[in-house]
């Protein structure tokens, strides 16, 4: 099975505070903030971490359903995606 | 021909100009931390452009830089040029973050011998909020600007121009003679209202200690309810991102990295709330009474 990867934009900025994530993006100057899980989510990627090994990491970290989690994680990465902050990494 | 140059004291340093600041800032002879010079004829900038930026005003970029070892030449297309050089700037919340200090668009006043931010972008009331802290005796620190020093045991705020930009209704409600006030700019309908010493109100020409940010959140609906709440560290850290003074230019010139940290340092240090209220001048009063009641009962808290 492929391993699916995201990378973090060259143009974005992460800042955590108080176990979330606040994201800026230098190319528009637009802000985003992430809840504790998304910005584990974020953590996890921007270490090279595949979507099968995120999801593995937060199903130990986290009670939640594996359904629901990759429902969760599959709509951060498509609103990511769709404000430029990851592209596919393979 | 030259002009005279003055010094003035603003931001906690000494300013040597040759324009004529309208604000009764008070005139000094100290040693000069800062030049700011007017220039009619600039050179042509340094052929290597160190940088474009991505950000695209009227179809050209937002800002570029020239440089040399000498000096850094900003420069807003067909705007206005911005010359840096160590001991010269022709901005100075630029200089402020040049030197390490936090340029916030803001009001603060002092309450209870720290002061408190009113934090929002233009027109969501802050002056006029500011100006009924004067009205009930408290003293102003800044009205536009506010340079903020971070330390680990604090956040230290330094003082802004004595004055405070109000629009005319609003500054017949707190001055009696508004209509001789002079405009901040030609098109601009807003009065300067000079602050402190045969001005109205107090002006606090110090540094001192920050208490807690206001996020202020204005509704149209005159029969709202009063409502404070605490903003998470993110929510405040995008606030202050969004309340910083020449955002665009500072992204644009690569300071946010270094920015970012210490604006997550101050929302992790001070408590960020939310202040919604309704719009219209007669809750002004109210509005007051809440912020100050609210920063007493946590004034108490942190006692027990």
């Amino acid at each position: 099975m492929p391993r699916t990867l995201y990378k973090l934009s060259n143009d974005i900025l992460l800042q955590e505070v108080a176990n979330e994530i606040v994201i800026l993006n230098l190319a528009d100057g637009q802000y985003y903030g992430l809840n504790e899980i998304g910005a584990r989510i974020v953590q996890l990627m921007s270490r090279g971490e595949d979507i099968t090994s995120i999801t593995q990491n937060l199903l130990e970290e986290f009670d939640v359903e594996q359904t629901i989690l990759e429902r969760d994680i599959q709509d951060l990465i498509d609103e990511l995606q769709q404000h430029a902050l990851i592209e596919s990494a393979g | 021909m030259t002009r005279r140059l003055l010094k003035y004291f603003v931001y906690g340093f000494v300013w040597e100009t040759d324009l004529r600041l309208r604000s009764c800032l008070t005139p000094t002879d100290s040693q000069t931390d800062v030049e700011l010079r007017r220039v009619h004829e600039l050179s042509e900038p340094p052929a290597n452009c160190l940088f474009t930026s991505p950000l695209v005003r009227n179809g050209s970029p937002f800002l570029k830089t020239y440089g040399t070892e000498q000096r850094l030449l900003i420069r807003y297309p067909g705007l206005v040029d911005i010359m840096v050089t160590p001991r010269h700037i022709h901005a100075s919340a630029l200089w402020l973050e040049f030197n390490d200090i936090l340029a916030l668009h803001t009001s603060a006043v002092v309450v209870d011998e720290s002061a408190i931010m009113l934090l929002e972008s233009s027109g969501s009331g802050k002056s006029t909020l500011a100006a009924t802290f004067l009205s009930h005796q408290h003293a102003l620190l800044t009205d536009d600007i506010l340079p903020l020093t971070v330390t680990p045991q604090a956040v230290w705020g330094r003082p802004g121009y004595p004055q405070i930009r109000l629009c005319s209704d609003v500054a017949h409600r707190f001055v009696a003679d508004a209509e001789t006030r002079s405009r901040v700019h030609p098109q601009i309908g807003k009065k300067m209202i000079p602050v402190g010493v045969s001005g109205f109100g107090m002006f606090h020409d110090k540094p001192v200690k920050i208490s807690y940010i206001y996020v202020l959140h204005r509704v149209a609906d005159d029969k709202a309810r009063i409502a404070i709440q605490d903003l998470t560290p993110a929510e405040g850290l995008r606030a202050l991102i969004r309340g910083s003074s020449a955002a665009n230019t500072l992204q644009a010139l690569g300071l946010q990295p270094h920015r970012l940290p210490r604006l997550a340092r101050i929302v992790e240090t001070l408590p960020v709330r939310r202040l919604t209220y309704p719009n219209g001048m007669h809750h002004l009063d109210d509005i007051y009474h809440a912020v100050v009641n609210d920063v007493d009962t946590r004034h108490k808290k942190s006692f027990h």
